[in-house]
């Protein structure tokens, strides 16, 4: 059965920027585990020659035309910090 | 004067329309009621009186002037808190998104007000939805109006209570696994989960994009179908939405007509171990009941069922720790305080903002999209899902609708809730395949079980079928299935 | 570095913005030099709720971008979703295309600086969107989500390749290309155009592949080609000291003229793309895509052989071509009949240099008033007189031939300017004697002179002409 290690879940956290203390680690571990485990059991359905279901129905490539449309609201105002008109966030550091 | 608390919609609306009740009036007694009987269950998280009073003032003057036809004039509207509202608190439940007031609305709540309604406030929710029993929101569990010991379900927990405690005649909540029906089951309200790409997604917080669905909560399949009319329908600002015209859904004349001669299918992995017997009972009765009116039951059998939940727990994490990347605290919602790098910012901001279920179901989606386990977990669970929707398809060649019970158990004691989540996973057992299959389905009580709690039965359409899950419903109503 | 040693192996991803009026998804302005966040909706922004409609025309000009390099249009393609954090990419993942992208193969002809064609392949042409900006003040970082969501093709070549110039010479023509196709503007300082190379060394041109790095943030067509030279000089110089060429990303610093390394990342990048569940399949009518294929404009390269073939020198054809705007022009201009080895000199060395922008050419000049001033040229109306005509053109007047005869009128004739100077040269014996004697310089004082006296327009040029030929054929003889 796969198991996920605190390696692993470290690694899962960083992706998704979440950060895991050591208590967390170890619920995670056992309850993570227990989840992957039980999904497991999907390998032993025979899918040979399906494609993968992304949406249950039937889409239509949906298009717009190209038509510039009136901005629906203000949402740049709900920024916690703004600047000049510019989010602000921790400087960015881009060479060593 | 019939309780505009307790009256139909439909009976509510032409009170409202004829000048007999003005809304104003509607929605003063239904905040009366909020305030005097929410303390305890807490259905709602923001009720804003002011608000939903100018609101109604303006249907008032809608109707005074003539403006048009109002389906839903004065009908008070509750509405789950993962669902946009312009100029009022939207939180999904989370930390995160707390002090969020959104410049826009949903266009189902466009819908609903353009159509009369006033929404009055917004419903308790699991964190993002991600839930059964609504304790995970930072407002703390909903309780149920039936038992205040017992969980009134969830994720749309608030929504479902809301309508169950007659606070309000109807409610909206959010559907991806079973978050209408179980707390539809649970209360022992109404609760449909429209066909996938029905209902409009745009103002939706998005959870599981290919599962999501946006449905009504009511007191009888009437005032289902009346909110469902005026929400339903093509929109383009969502490109999933479809443009399968909304059938007429007027009240039926005969409404067990719907049931004579009508083919019921009953899946017998639905009824297999796991089953608490209280529920088992009701739906045998139902299934008495039905064929004693002219409909014949098939049993038959959704082979792919005992993986629908597997198949469930890898696509709908995925999707969620993908529409969950957004929230960093930069552009809206809580940000982390003090942090001076980028890192910290998006460490502290996330990890503080999200609460334990929604961090596993992230890490969940994270493990089975990234390299290495994709194929074997994300692909082989989206190629299971095809499987489980051909199921269904085949299914409805041979019978018009499917007949099973909502959920495992009636509504369960809060201090009794797993603490294991998979065993609380499992108990979506009976609502999750329609999701994956995107067909419509509609819990309707249908009983009680020992101890006096409701017990719900679920209808299962083919896609797009919503008018016969409704019929079906008002027909089963009729004969006092539930009743 | 010596070249018949080690081989450069060079391919290049290349992010050219499409000139579309709105986004790839949101209906927010795709326009340049905005004040910040002013193109922001709550789609931009990823707000929640927010849900992405794909833009008809991104699909249209991706479809003749994509013909116009000769690469394979797929019936079905998908959008996906690629995850990674950055303060510029406000879903917290960018609409991309991966498994199965818009276009795949295609090639580029192109002409070295040498004049020699060559061809590079390409792998896949595809359609995503772009992020927002963030620049760096003292202790913070500001975005602005104005570019976030302007659709963007991505054109991913063959590693192909093989220098530096070779790799700046293919990103010339591809600019042009995507200039000529009307589907960029090809704008490096602007943006919309950026090049990111991957770059490795091999000995020989029969070893297999080196370790390549990646080097972004190439913004300029000399950076590409500083930037390239030099990582290729530094995988040399650590291979021959043994070293090992790691798989990174590095970046190119223009202060310092070397590529460096990007801060070290503790834990692989990993975009667990994911098809996007919000949009369909991009299904491609076939009837449509011929239509689009009908549409597609030649190639400039072609473009270019024909004015040659026509007479047209090469650089001047190479100029023609680099605009559509100006290469249409100059069609029009000989199809009215002008001699494309007259119209040529005259666009490439009298027009483009007098307008900001080339592809404002048609805005500023009518061809049948150059074809007239290219007639004019023919019925030996001097060179001046058609310049100052054309100038006058340009400075929004109409109608070339009133134009021509008023300058010519205005000007001096030849035989009163054979009298003004004759005069001029009568008053100043001793500066003629010291001109005679080897002052050239004082040919200046001449044409200030008869400029002065000229009773009307007098071309400076021509009166020192003039001015020389007379004074040197009538050197006195001296008495011997």
């Amino acid at each position: 059965m796969k198991g996920l290690t605190r390696e692993e879940l470290r690694h899962l956290g960083h992706l998704a920027q979440l950060e895991l203390s050591d208590t967390d680690l170890e619920h995670l571990e056992g309850e993570l585990s227990r989840i992957v485990g039980y999904v497991e059991q999907l390998s032993a359905v025979d899918v040979e020659g399906v494609e993968p279901l992304i949406q249950p129905i039937a889409l239509p490539t949906v298009t717009r035309p190209d038509v510039v449309g009136e901005e629906p609201s203000s949402v740049v105002s709900t920024a916690p910090r703004l600047k000049d008109g510019m989010y602000v966030v921790p400087p960015v550091i881009e060479n060593p | 004067m019939t309780d505009a608390g307790r009256a139909p919609v439909a009976e509510l609306v032409e009170m409202v329309v004829r000048g007999r009740l003005s809304a104003r009036d509607v929605v003063e007694s239904c905040l009366a009621r909020i305030s005097e009987n929410d303390g305890e269950i807490r259905a709602f998280v923001t009720v804003e009186a002011e608000k939903a009073l100018a609101r109604a003032d303006e249907v008032d003057r809608r109707i005074r002037e003539d403006e048009g036809s109002l389906p839903l004039a004065g009908v008070p509207v509750a509405v789950k808190d993962n669902i946009l509202t312009r100029g009022l608190r939207t939180t999904a439940g989370s930390r995160i998104l707390e002090n969020l007031v959104p410049p826009h609305s949903a266009t189902v709540v466009e819908r609903l007000e353009a159509a009369g309604a006033v929404v009055v406030g917004k419903t308790n929710l699991d964190e993002f939805a991600m839930g059964s029993t609504t304790d995970t929101s930072i407002f703390g569990p909903t309780r149920n109006p039936v038992d205040t010991d017992r969980t009134a379900g969830g994720s749309s927990g608030g929504s479902a209570a809301a309508v169950g405690a007659g606070l309000v005649p109807a409610a909206l909540g959010s559907d991806t696994g079973g978050s209408i029906r179980q707390p539809a089951a649970f209360t022992g309200t109404v609760g449909l989960k429209p066909t996938y790409g029905r209902v409009s997604r745009y103002g939706l917080v998005a959870f599981g994009s290919s599962l999501d669905q946006i449905g009504p909560f009511g007191r009888c399949v009437d005032d289902v179908a009346r909110v469902f009319a005026v929400i339903a329908g093509h929109d383009p600002r969502d490109s999933t939405s479809s443009r399968e015209p909304v059938p007429e859904l007027g009240p039926p004349s005969e409404p067990v007509n719907a049931l004579e001669g009508l083919r019921v299918g009953w899946p017998t992995e639905y009824f297999a171990k796991g089953l608490d017997p209280g529920v088992a009972e009701v739906l045998s009765a139902v299934r008495e009941h039905m064929t004693s009116v002219g409909a014949e039951i098939v049993e038959l059998s959704l082979p792919h069922t005992e993986y629908a939940i597997a198949a469930y727990y890898v696509i709908a994490p995925a999707e969620a720790s993908s529409n969950l990347s957004r929230y960093d605290g930069i552009r809206y919602g809580r940000r982390a305080t003090h942090a001076d790098t980028l890192d910290s910012l998006y460490l502290r901001t996330r990890s503080e903002g999200f609460g334990d279920e929604v961090k596993r179901r992230i890490l969940l989606g994270t493990f089975v999209l990234s390299s290495g386990y994709f194929d074997a977990y994300y692909l082989q669970a989206q190629r299971v899902r095809r499987r489980i929707r051909d199921d269904f398809e085949r299914a409805f060649e041979a019978v018009d609708v499917l007949l099973t019970p909502t959920t495992p158990t009636p509504a369960f004691r809060l201090d009794e809730k797993p603490s294991d989540p998979l065993s609380l996973y499992l108990a979506d057992v009976y609502t999750v395949a329609p999701s994956l299959a995107g067909v419509p389905a509609l819990s309707l009580p249908a009983g009680e079980a020992p101890g006096g709690l409701p017990v719900g039965a679920q209808l299962i359409a083919p896609w797009f079928r919503e008018d016969r899950l409704l019929a079906v419903g008002a027909g089963l109503e009729a004969i006092g299935v539930g009743g | 570095m010596s070249t018949t040693e080690w081989e450069v192996v060079v391919g290049l991803e290349v992010h050219v913005q499409l000139l579309t009026e709105a986004k790839l998804f949101s209906t927010q302005p795709n326009e340049f030099g905005k004040d910040p966040n002013t193109a922001v909706d709550d789609l931009v922004a990823g707000f929640p709720g927010a849900l992405p409609v794909l833009n008809e025309e991104a699909i249209r000009l991706s479809l003749v971008a994509g013909l116009a390099l000769g690469a394979d249009p797929q019936p079905r393609s998908v959008f996906e979703r690629k995850h990674y954090f950055y303060p510029d990419l406000p879903k917290g993942y960018q609409i991309s295309q991966y498994a199965r992208p818009l276009f795949l193969g295609g090639r580029l002809r192109y002409r070295t600086g040498d004049g020699e064609t060559r061809t590079c392949r390409l792998t896949r042409v595809h359609l995503e969107e772009d992020a927002g900006k963030t620049s760096h003040r003292a202790g913070e970082s500001l975005v602005d989500l104005n570019r976030a969501g302007v659709p963007l093709l991505e054109i991913v070549t063959e590693p192909d390749l093989r220098s530096a110039a070779d790799a700046a010479d293919f990103l010339r023509e591809l600019r042009r290309v995507v200039r000529f196709a009307r589907i960029s503007d090809g704008n490096m300082e602007e943006g919309s155009l950026r090049c990111d190379a991957n770059v490795s060394v091999r000995r020989g041109s029969d070893a297999p592949f080196g370790t390549r790095a990646e080097i972004k943030n190439l913004n300029s067509f000399r950076f590409v080609e500083r930037a390239i030279l030099h990582e290729a000089e530094r995988q040399v110089r650590l291979l021959r000291r043994n070293g090992e060429v790691v798989q990174e990303t590095r970046l190119y610093d223009e202060g310092r003229d070397r590529t460096v390394a990007m801060r070290g990342k503790e834990y692989a990048e990993d975009y667990r793309y994911m098809p996007d569940p919000d949009l369909p399949a991009v299904v491609l009518d076939p009837a449509f895509i011929e239509e689009v294929r009908a549409s597609v404009p030649r190639s400039p390269l072609d473009v270019w052989a024909e004015y040659t073939h026509q007479g047209v020198p090469d650089e001047a054809a190479r100029i023609l071509t680099d605009t559509w705007e100006v290469a249409d022009f100059f069609d029009a201009v000989l199809a009215l009949g002008a001699d494309p080895r007259l119209v040529a000199p005259l666009v490439v060395n009298d027009v483009l240099p007098k307008l900001d922008h080339a592809w404002e050419i048609g805005e500023r000049l009518r061809p049948d008033d150059v074809a007239a001033l290219i007639s004019s040229l023919g019925s030996g109306v001097s060179r001046s007189v058609v310049e100052s005509a054309l100038t006058r053109l340009l400075s929004g007047e109409t109608d070339a031939r009133r134009l021509v005869a008023e300058v010519a009128d205005g000007q001096l004739g030849s035989d009163e300017l054979d009298t003004v100077v004759t005069a001029v040269l009568t008053e100043h014996p001793e500066q003629v004697a010291r001109y005679r004697e080897g002052h050239a310089k004082l040919i200046g004082f001449f044409v200030g002179r008869v400029l002065q006296a000229s009773p009307a327009e007098v071309d400076p040029r021509v009166a020192k002409e003039t001015l020389e030929k007379r004074l040197n054929e009538e050197a006195p003889r001296r008495d011997s």
